[in-house]
């Protein structure tokens, strides 16, 4: 695109707005690489780990003592003033994505965090478990469902999310430490 | 407020990557390798930075921006962002 394309471009979205304009801000970008890179993935009750180990993990799950043997977390804010909708959005919803979710894939819950080291994972952390790793593609897939009351729910939860460039955010990927290998 | 006189115009090397859908554009300084975030009011100011002087990014920026506002808030506005454009290399200044 070029300089008057642009120009054009800018214009319009200005004179599109309502109110008054911010002051300029000019912030530089500070790249953060956060691949983690410090264990190969192995998914506990397959092959690869021993089957003594297997059972240890199995038991622990069925207890439910452990989140799961695959996990993601998922950090974000919701921007202060639709803080009382989301919370009733979960009262109400929590139980609906949880009977919602494909087979395999488990909700465990969205929590707010009230202490953390981490200033920019987030203040409130979605939880999800995941039978095997077929189940995380499954999760994609029911989300791209438009017709699916998955697709649905998860699209109002992550609706919540504060989008803005530079609003908090993270994601991480947890296998139980025991039967993790490390290199 | 008072602008230097002669013009200003985008430096040489930019790469610029507009994202309108979240109102702000995204400049990297090849020269200086860094990225930068323009605001909406940064980013008109960057595109005004055309060859105009900065009586006329000023005139330019009131009309597409704030008409209805106090023009020496506006000027102090300008001055401030040409500056910061300035000092991070985005933008340079002929002198007339």
């Amino acid at each position: 695109m070029q300089q008057e394309d642009r120009l054009a471009t800018v214009k319009a979205l200005m004179q599109g707005r309502a109110g008054v304009p911010g002051a300029p801000s000019v912030e530089p970008i500070e790249p953060h690489i956060r691949s983690g890179a410090t264990f190969l993935f192995r998914d506990p009750l397959k092959r690869g780990v021993p089957s003594d180990e297997q059972d240890v993990v199995r038991r622990l799950i069925d207890d439910k003592h452990y989140v799961g043997t695959i996990c993601s977390i998922w950090g974000y804010n919701v921007l202060p003033e639709r803080a009382q909708e989301f919370r009733r959005w979960l009262l109400v919803n929590e139980p609906r994505l949880v009977q919602a979710t494909p087979p395999g894939v488990f909700y465990k819950g969205t929590y707010a965090v009230w202490i953390s080291t981490e200033k920019e994972a987030g203040e409130y952390r979605t939880v999800w478990s995941y039978a095997s790793l077929q189940a995380i593609q499954d999760l994609s897939e029911a989300a791209a469902d438009q017709g699916s009351t998955f697709a649905q729910l998860l699209g109002e939860l992550v609706g919540f999310q504060d989008r803005r460039p530079g609003a908090p955010r993270s994601q991480e990927h947890w296998q139980p430490a025991s039967t993790a290998h490390r290199f | 407020m008072s602008y230097p006189t002669g013009c200003f115009r985008q430096a040489g090397g930019l790469r610029v990557r507009p994202v309108p859908e979240l109102e702000t554009c995204i400049v990297f300084t090849s020269r200086r390798p860094k990225l930068y975030m323009l605001n909406l009011a940064a980013w008109l100011v960057f595109e005004l930075c055309d060859g105009r002087g900065g009586e006329q990014i000023a005139a330019d920026y009131a009309a597409a921006a704030g008409a209805d506002r106090d023009a020496s808030a506006i000027r102090a506005e300008i001055g401030t962002a040409i500056e910061r454009l300035l000092g991070d290399g985005l933008i340079e200044h002929i002198a007339a």
